[in-house]
């Protein structure tokens, strides 16, 4: 079992939030906010400073890729996003911080995958 | 529904002619270029060869019609007959001195005319010439379509996918509330397995709308078919199935590996699906003849029950499929891999299995 995380959220599908705030704990992390879009993606990190931040990409407001930028303007936290196919070539940009990616339909299984795996590389597990 | 493309191999023709002797003949002369032929002695008789072909899904590529028959004209029955063979390069058959009689033919959507008495070599090069002009047309009819559908699919997969996301992470949560109830688990289960197949059914459609980017590096296909023999370990487990291969020469040419891995994936996972154990798909490769470029030729063999004529005309036709599971997208996929490396595939007459026939560039 990796160490228990702080996590912050973001969908803009209510289904896709509830998920995530009940499947992470049972992963043995704690979500500590749900966004509806980037913008109070942005907030909350700015906020709480979640040791992860899980997002998707497509959201009203602010997207997911954009949110992730403005955040790591303070520090580069670690960050999965959540992508259609459609959107792979959003991700071709540089990340400036340990980024992976999940290709949708993901499960609980990805999940614990790409977190323990993300947080492996970023040294704090 | 998609066109059928129009093969090389035994087209279908029908001549319609009141007179035995030209009929006879068309026939001999055609036969030997290896048309199948069927005839009529009138316009009504060919129309109801028209309607029966169409029945059996096995239509006229070429009608051969007499210009003047006991029952008519050809110009007042051509638009009917085109209507019926819609598929059909048309010509029309004439004698010398009919020359008004041609032009109204050819005012009504002739393709073209023929002379009588018969010259072979023209026979045989109008006909070439117009089938290639008509596969050509087919062809780019074809990409038109798939252009338009490609975008609507890649749309309608993309939102499928956000719901059936939303289904699977509600049922992932419904089976924690759950507990320990086998009946409702099972049902669970029985849920996600029909997610599993929707999952996988948007895949291939995205598959094969998506456009296609070739990686090409020079690949033994040898190489190619046994890697996706090996990935299919789990379609044949507790099954007697063995590859035999003969290869004469050198197999490497200039191919997306990943691609043409799909290829031969889709062709033995159709070969394991129909045939019985003990299955046995051979591949025979060598260097495609005549050609300088050095390109190759693989034929692809099983000893199942073959294709029926339907099915060779069909298979490769998007969503045509035969089997109870699959989208019917496997092989229209092979097709498009093959065909955009500048190869051709085909499915070949000869049995009793069904045998595929792919060949490359060099």
């Amino acid at each position: 079992m990796s160490k228990s995380l702080r996590i912050s959220i973001a969908d803009d599908e209510l289904d896709m939030r509830d998920y995530l705030a009940r499947i992470l704990p049972r992963l043995g992390h704690e979500v500590v906010s749900a966004a509806e879009n980037g913008r109070q993606l942005v907030a909350d990190s700015q906020r709480l400073s979640p040791d992860l931040v899980i997002t998707d990409v497509r959201m009203p407001e602010l997207d997911g890729l954009s949110a992730i930028r403005e955040i790591r303007r303070d520090r580069p936290v670690p960050a999965i996003i959540i992508s259609a196919q459609l959107d792979i070539e959003l991700l071709q940009e540089p990340q400036t911080g340990p980024t992976l990616v999940l290709i949708k339909p993901i499960s609980r299984q990805n999940l614990q995958e790409v977190i323990a795996g993300l947080m492996a590389r970023d040294g704090t597990a | 529904m998609p066109k059928r493309p129009l093969r090389s191999e035994s087209l279908h023709v029908l001549v319609v002619d009141d007179d035995e002797d030209t009929r006879a003949n068309l026939r001999d002369l055609l036969e030997l270029d290896h048309y199948r032929v069927q005839t009529a002695a009138g316009f009504a008789k060919g129309m109801e060869a028209i309607r029966a072909s169409t029945e059996s899904a096995d239509e006229f590529d070429v009608l051969l019609v007499d210009r003047k028959l006991p029952d008519g004209n050809v110009e007042d029955w051509l638009p009917r007959l085109k209507q019926a063979a819609t598929q059909a390069v048309f010509i029309v058959i004439t004698a010398y001195a009919d020359i008004e009689g041609v032009i109204a033919a050819l005012q009504e959507g002739a393709d073209d005319y023929l002379l009588k008495p018969f010259n072979p070599e023209l026979l045989r090069k109008t006909l070439n010439r117009l089938i290639a002009l008509k596969q050509a047309e087919q062809k780019a009819q074809q990409a038109q379509r798939l252009a338009a559908i490609g975008q609507m699919m890649t749309g309608l997969a993309h939102e499928s996918r956000n719901a059936l996301q939303r289904s699977m992470a509600c049922l992932e949560m419904l089976e924690m509330e759950v507990g320990d109830k086998p009946e409702a688990l099972d049902l669970v289960r029985r849920v996600r397995r029909a997610q599993e197949q929707l999952h996988q059914l948007l895949e291939e459609v995205r598959n094969y709308a998506a456009p296609l980017h070739l990686e090409r590096t020079t690949s033994s296909l040898q190489g190619v078919w046994q890697e996706a023999w090996d990935q299919l370990s789990s379609h044949r487990q507790g099954r007697d199935a063995a590859l035999v291969e003969r290869v004469e020469g050198d197999s490497r040419c200039q191919i997306d590996r990943f691609r043409m891995g799909q290829v031969f994936r889709n062709i033995f996972e159709n070969a394991l699906a129909a045939c019985h154990d003990p299955v046995r798909i051979e591949i025979d490769c060598s260097m495609a003849s005549g050609d300088a470029q050095g390109g190759v030729r693989v034929l692809v063999r099983d000893n199942g029950p073959g294709l029926t004529p339907e099915q060779r005309r069909r298979v490769f036709e998007p969503f045509y499929t035969t089997k109870a599971k699959g989208t019917g997208l496997g092989m229209a996929i092979a097709q498009r891999i093959v065909e955009t490396h500048g190869g051709a595939i085909s499915v070949e007459v000869e049995g009793p299995g069904a045998t595929f026939l792919i060949v490359l560039p060099g």
